[in-house]
């Protein structure tokens, strides 16, 4: 952040804060009395049925919407006393039917806030390249014109523009809701991916329970105007705050909604070697207990061991190994199918393992859930 | 029944061809009268297009201001839609003809002066009309996000809404244009002069020929105005429609 940080934003402040806004259309209540704090650094889901006020919640926070009553401040800054176009030029902004502008191409678009704020030309074009790499977009489309791209490739366009000025907030609703499932799937991945590199603070709204869970840091149940339950997304699955959360999430997605990626911090890991320690060593060894994997004979196949006070014990040859972007389902299909066996799991992207029985995976869900447990401020 | 579809279906697709045709051998026929009085002809194409030129210099800032201040108010639209559509249902010999007394207090009562004001008022609807769609059916997200991403209203505008609706309102003009084409024949009848002197000359003289080479070269006239504005139009639309 910048030296002109007002004092009352340290970087654990909320982002975004709605005290007591209430909001209407003519006759129609949409909020009443709402209050909300966004965490910075955090992707946060507004979720609920159609005409829950999602989108006039996100609307507030940057100033499209003016709440009738009660204080929304972002950055720390009241927006009834802001500067609204310099403030949106400095938060991304993404929508389902993307809003790319059909007269400008590919780079003309991403360009669009960098010009508004009189960037360099040689600076704006470093910065589009820069992106297009980000957004996984060939260079050759960047005279393309929006209509010459596919569904997918003009919402990763719209991404890249809501990114181009570098905001610290984005702002994105329904962004993937009219995609096709494939496509909907590859852009969710990879803006978790990009979202694991930026750490922007991201207002994400979507009817889509499986991708609120899925994106969420933390999500936030909307319904008539009024939060239902707020939290992270174990705390949906595992403790609904009543029969509409319960019945808004779906007792199926209990299983298939939480990852073995989320799971994997509370999780033992496995030390990976490509031999195993030699006899004289193994003895001496003074190594914490844990999990290895190593071969028995070199280039023989891998065997999972225990290490513990007994020494090292073999307990399984070729162990299945999972992605930590599988489900907690898939791995209970195998742990449940093999009884006593161990599942290791692996992140691509660090190369960790970590080793899970159904006893362990039963202690991370309810160590998870007494972590995450009461920070949720009283409302 | 398919037989007969296809059949006029190739008829409609060589229309243009079968006119094209009647246009050289009307030339053709015509030539020897053309060629006697070319320097008149010349004359009156050139009266012809002043008369064009002129009034639309007028009626294009006039209509696209107008359409421009009223596209987002339903009352003004309706009343300058209104008052636009009101002035077409008059006949152009009457709205010529209504010109005489109403200028001559001004000393202007014929001539190109009041000519020229009868074509911006037959432009307007036209123009009016397309400015105000191309300004409306610009798609809401677009605009929602140019403000979101913090554009001016003004920016919004000026580079969003209105290149957006450009095309529409080129096409608005071209129509204007064309008309405008046809109507100036009629503004021979106060004096004004252009290709209408040939067709009232030639019907007052029974001269076929005459009448001919007016109505031939007044086609002719707005059928290139019609083609320039077009291939303008396509160059401002080189994006194509957003699905």
């Amino acid at each position: 952040m910048s030296t002109k940080t007002p004092p009352e934003t340290s970087s654990d402040a909320p982002a975004i804060v709605l005290e007591n806004v209430t909001c209407r259309y003519g006759a129609l209540e949409v909020f009443k009395q709402i209050s909300l704090g966004i965490a910075p650094g955090q992707v946060t889901v507004l979720i609920g049925p159609s005409g829950s006020g999602k989108t006039t919640l996100l609307g507030l926070m940057n100033g499209m919407v003016r709440p009738q009553s009660g204080r929304v401040l972002v950055r720390g800054q009241d927006l009834a006393r802001a500067d609204l176009i310099a403030l949106r030029r400095r938060i991304g902004y993404v929508i389902q039917e993307v809003g790319l502008f059909p007269h400008y191409t590919v780079y003309q678009n991403i360009a669009l806030v960098p010009r508004l704020l009189k960037w360099e030309e040689a600076r704006i074009r470093n910065r589009v390249e820069a992106l297009l790499g980000l957004i996984r977009i060939p260079a050759d489309r960047l005279n393309a014109y929006p209509d010459q791209l596919s569904g997918g490739q003009q919402q990763r366009v719209g991404v890249a523009r809501a990114l181009a000025a570098d905001p610290d907030i984005l702002l994105m609703d329904e962004p993937f809701g009219a995609l096709d499932p494939i496509t909907r799937e590859q852009l969710q991945d990879d803006f978790l991916a990009l979202q694991r590199r930026l750490h922007k603070t991201v207002v994400f709204v979507t009817h889509d329970m499986d991708e609120a869970l899925k994106l969420g840091d933390r999500i936030v149940l909307l319904n008539q105007g009024r939060i239902v339950q707020a939290g992270h997304p174990f705390q949906f699955l595992l403790q609904p705050a009543n029969d509409f959360v319960r019945s808004f999430v779906g007792r199926h997605r209990l299983l298939t909604a939480i990852r073995l990626e989320q799971l994997q911090p509370w999780l033992p890991s496995v030390q990976v070697a490509e031999a195993l320690p030699r006899q004289e060593a193994r003895a001496r060894q003074k190594a914490p207990p844990g999990w290895l994997l190593a071969p028995e004979q070199p280039d023989s196949e891998p065997v999972l061991w225990q290490r513990g006070r007994a020494g090292l014990q073999r307990v399984q040859a070729r162990p299945t190994v999972l992605q930590a972007t599988d489900t907690l389902e898939s791995a209970l299909a195998v742990l449940l199918s093999r009884p006593g066996s161990v599942l290791l799991i692996r992140d691509e992207p660090t190369d960790q393992m970590a080793a899970a029985t159904v006893a362990d995976l039963q202690g991370a869900l309810s160590q998870a859930l007494r972590e995450l447990n009461p920070p949720e401020a009283p409302r | 029944m398919s037989m007969l579809g296809r059949w006029i279906e190739k008829l409609l697709a060589s229309l243009p061809w079968l006119l094209a045709v009647t246009a050289a051998g009307l030339l053709v026929k015509l030539a020897p009268f053309l060629w006697a009085y070319r320097d008149l002809a010349l004359l009156l194409s050139w009266q012809h297009l002043r008369l064009i030129g002129l009034s639309m210099t007028i009626a294009v800032p006039l209509g696209v201001l107008i359409g421009g201040l009223t596209y987002g108010r339903a009352l003004p639209g309706a009343l300058a839609l209104g008052s636009a559509s009101l002035l077409m249902t008059i006949p152009s010999i009457a709205l010529f003809g209504a010109m005489i007394p109403l200028l001559a207090p001004l000393g202007a009562g014929v001539g190109t002066i009041p000519a020229v004001l009868a074509l911006i008022l037959y432009s307007q609807l036209p123009i009016i009309r397309n400015t105000r769609t191309g300004l409306q059916s610009v798609p809401a997200p677009v605009l929602r996000t140019a403000l979101a991403l913090g554009m001016s209203p003004w920016q919004v505008f000026w580079r969003v809404r209105f290149p957006l609706a450009w095309p529409f309102i080129l096409s608005g003009i071209r129509i204007a244009m064309v008309s405008a084409v046809g109507i100036a024949s009629v503004a021979a009848y106060i004096g004004a002069g252009g290709l209408g002197r040939w067709i009232f000359g030639g019907i007052r003289r029974t001269y076929p020929d005459m009448v001919l080479a007016g109505a031939l070269l007044i086609s002719l006239l707005a059928v290139a105005l019609d083609r320039t504005l077009f291939t303008l139009q396509r160059f401002f639309q080189r994006y194509r429609e957003q699905p």
